[in-house]
């Protein structure tokens, strides 16, 4: 039985972790703790260059991939099960790419009724969305070092933010909620008219030898004056390139939209075989501006992720497919010159394949590479990565981990 | 290609994709009648509604521009105190007027001048060219050209015997009498169609690796860093700060005090020129003045807006330090601390080498197809 269970055990909770869970054991902390150090053969860019796919106005903690060593992922997470009902959750975490040391991800109480880990479930505070996996999942999940594609350049990667969840949440079923967002996330700005809010639903379902996760979503942001803020904070003209990208702004409203679904067939005790897709499709609608021009734009953008992979014992190895699909209509007088600036001209679909294998070496410890073909700036370019991975947690286990 | 080729083969989702396309809808902002000779990446500058560009004017506002006929006695004409060898700035401190009087101020270049939302050096209302065009025509503080209600139907006369004029006036402006209106409206198209973009720096810009010197892109470097901080009044494709063009629906007017003067220790500049303060009265625009393009700069010396700092080299050891401290002299004062400076000039180390480095830079914006295109040049050089 260990057998036959160990790797799917192993490619749930240590593929598919993401930032949610609910501590159930009350008054015994849970605390874990994630480390992903990569070493890359080469960037996503040059070291003195800035990562902005052309055809889509990127910000959010979508940072490039580097050349050589670097940490992709440094977490320290600590869920509380308060009493019968409240829960807190508390994360620190630093990702590479920028130099702003350690952030506070994660800062939520949450509220149970009726079971331990629900039928309902309200959440308030600094959180991760649970719309998607995309956005929630962190580095050291993935078989991959490398996020994916759509989430770095439609949803900035992660999405941390201050707001409320409310949600029927069955492990085992289906469950559905609502989330409401202060708008520090891209892409969404958190003046007083941005913010953001989103619609969820998700099915876990298991049959025999076969498991179905997938879920639907919406989410609709409002942003003023958005500006890159990889690129953009602070008062810095030289940044890491001679000359930094202009200053384009967005103000509008973004209507996302997205199907998510991780199929799995275990083949025999000891492998397993799995597909994950996901789809998501951006329309924007306002104006890019600077100081002096403004020029309005209509976006529609989509991108696909198609992920076959496959188990056998502690090994891991998958495909990954990505693509972007990026068509922008700006009118107006500063329409080139602004499209220019903000990097939209642009006649071809970003793409990248990777081929990954992890190989989880120990329960908390894995070692993972892979080779990556990306053509997201135009030409395509290859690079390998190595990296070694820790998770663990550091207490007893009483955390309910789940798929929205 | 290879790898490409995987995409459809192992998943065909992702090969049915159509393509991307970012389309542009500009509303016209790239038509003009006028051929600007701008590259593809440089919007056009703005139109006047009631003097729209054509090359009728523009040869017509040539003609006139070298014309001493325009002015109260022959004595001058524009291209007196704008010579197109230095970027049509003269190389003096201060130029004379048609009576020998001497003029406060420095002859400006006119360089890309379509692109300015101000004319003159520090005047935020004057606006259009044809508005400035009549104060060197018609000014008395000071005479420049001289004409005055005593001698301008003399003036005026002087032009319209000239046979060559009568075709030019009927191409430019058809069935229009000649008058001033249409002889401003000339003048005012030829330096509107003033355009210099073809700088070692354009061509660099344009992917020419080759185009500046080692030392050239040094100085690029320091150009653009925060510790000189030159590109802040001094950046865009004009290099000035102070700039419009039709993609624009926000036109700022910026004027700057450089710290060049402080004669009375509370920031006085010396009269008349204190710069946007003569139009105000405002201390705080006392030494205000708008921040000139720096295309063709090496060719325009001497500089400031009275022509007190004879070098680049002057100018940028002043900006280094933070102002010019003048110790003697009817002007002395202190004008690192001058009150009303730009927050900018805030001063920075540099070395010797590195001057030479930024002064490179400042000469490869020096546009040599500009300074001797027989388009610009004077036509009555030739019969």
């Amino acid at each position: 039985m260990r057998t036959f269970f160990l790797p799917a055990l192993l490619l749930t909770a240590s593929f598919n972790v993401f930032a949610h869970s609910i501590p159930s054991e009350i008054g015994q902390p849970q605390l874990d703790v994630s480390l992903a150090v990569t070493a890359r053969t080469d960037g996503a860019v040059a070291s003195d260059e800035y990562w902005r796919i052309p055809g889509v106005m990127m910000g959010g903690h979508a940072w490039p991939a580097q050349r050589g060593i670097s940490m992709d992922e440094l977490s320290l997470s600590l869920g509380y099960r308060i009493d019968e009902n409240f829960f807190a959750v508390l994360k620190a975490a630093q990702h590479s790419g920028h130099d702003d040391g350690p952030s506070i991800e994660h800062a939520w109480v949450g509220y149970v009724c009726c079971d331990s880990v629900g039928p309902l479930v309200i959440e308030a505070g600094r959180m991760s969305a649970a719309f998607t996996p995309s956005v929630s999942e962190h580095s050291s999940a993935r078989i991959f070092s490398d996020a994916t594609l759509p989430a770095d350049a439609f949803l900035g990667r992660h999405f941390h933010d201050n707001g409320f969840r409310l949600w029927r949440h069955n492990p085992h079923g289906i469950s559905f909620g609502v989330e409401l967002w202060q708008g520090e996330a891209f892409p969404a700005s958190a003046d007083d008219s941005g913010g953001a809010a989103d619609l969820f639903a998700s099915l876990n379902h298991q049959s025999g030898r076969l498991t179905l996760q997938t879920g639907v979503w919406t989410l609709f942001a409002r942003a003023t004056e958005r500006p890159d803020h990889r690129y953009s904070d602070g008062h810095t003209h030289g940044g890491i390139g001679a000359v930094p990208p202009p200053d384009v702004r967005f103000t509008g409203d973004s209507v996302l939209g997205g199907i998510h679904a991780l199929i799995g067939w275990q083949v025999r005790s000891d492998m397993r075989a799995a597909l994950r897709m996901e789809w998501m499709q951006v329309e924007a609608d306002g104006v890019i501006e600077d100081i002096t021009r403004r020029a309005a734009i209509d976006s529609v953008y989509s991108g696909i992720i198609v992920q076959p992979e496959i188990t056998v014992a502690r090994h891991s190895f998958a495909l990954r497919a990505e693509q972007l699909v990026l068509d922008n209509h700006v009118t107006g007088a500063a329409a080139l010159p602004l499209s220019e600036d903000a990097n939209l001209i642009n006649d071809h679909n970003p793409w990248r394949l990777g081929l990954g294998w992890r190989w989880q070496w120990r329960d908390a410890l894995a070692l993972r590479a892979d080779l990556t073909r990306d053509a997201t700036l135009g030409s395509a370019e290859n690079r390998a990565a190595i990296g070694l991975v820790w998770h663990q947690s550091l207490t007893r286990q009483g955390a309910h981990q789940h798929s929205p | 290609m290879r790898w490409r080729l995987l995409i459809p083969l192992l998943l065909p989702l992702l090969s049915g994709c159509p393509e991307s396309i970012t389309t542009i809808d500009d509303a016209g902002a790239l038509r003009s009648d006028f051929d600007w000779q701008v590259r593809a990446n440089i919007p056009l500058p703005v139109e006047p509604i009631d003097n729209a560009m054509s090359e009728a004017k523009f040869q017509l506002g040539r003609h006139l521009f070298y014309d001493p006929r325009l002015s109260s006695n022959e004595t001058i004409s524009c291209s007196s105190c704008h010579h197109q060898d230095k970027a049509f700035a003269d190389g003096r401190v201060a130029p004379r007027g048609a009576t020998g009087e001497l003029h406060p101020r420095n002859s400006q270049a006119l360089v890309n001048i379509a692109y300015n939302p101000t004319l003159t050096w520090g005047n935020p209302s004057l606006r259009t060219i044809e508005q400035q065009i009549v104060i060197p025509l018609f000014g008395e503080t000071p005479i420049e050209h001289g004409i005055s209600d005593a001698n301008q139907e003399l003036v005026l006369n002087r032009i319209l015997s000239e046979p060559r004029y009568a075709p030019l006036f009927d191409a430019a402006f058809p069935g229009q009498p000649i008058s001033y209106d249409t002889i401003v409206k000339g003048l005012a198209s030829f330096i509107r169609g003033m355009t210099s973009f073809s700088s070692n720096f354009d061509r660099y810009e344009q992917g020419d690796g080759n185009a500046l010197s080692e030392s050239a892109k040094n100085g690029m470097a320091l150009f653009f860093s925060e510790e000189l901080e030159c590109f802040h009044c001094h950046g865009g494709y004009n290099f000035t700060d102070s700039v419009q063009d039709r993609t624009m629906f926000l036109v700022d007017r910026p004027f700057h005090n450089t710290g060049l003067y402080n004669i009375d220790g509370l920031g006085a500049y010396p009269e008349p020129n204190t710069g946007v303060h003569e139009i105000t009265s405002r201390a705080q625009d006392m030494g205000r003045f708008r921040a000139p393009s720096l295309r063709n700069i090496a060719v325009t010396a001497p500089y400031m807006h009275d022509g007190s700092v004879a070098t680049l080299e002057d100018a940028i050891r002043n900006y280094a330090a933070g102002g010019r401290n003048l110790t003697a002299g009817p002007n002395a004062g202190d004008g690192r601390m001058n009150p009303y400076k730009d927050g900018f000039i805030s001063g920075f180390s540099i070395t010797d080498d590195e001057i030479n480095d930024l002064i490179a830079f400042l000469q490869s914006l020096t546009d040599d197809e500009f300074l001797n295109s027989e388009r610009f040049a004077d036509p009555w050089a030739t019969p």
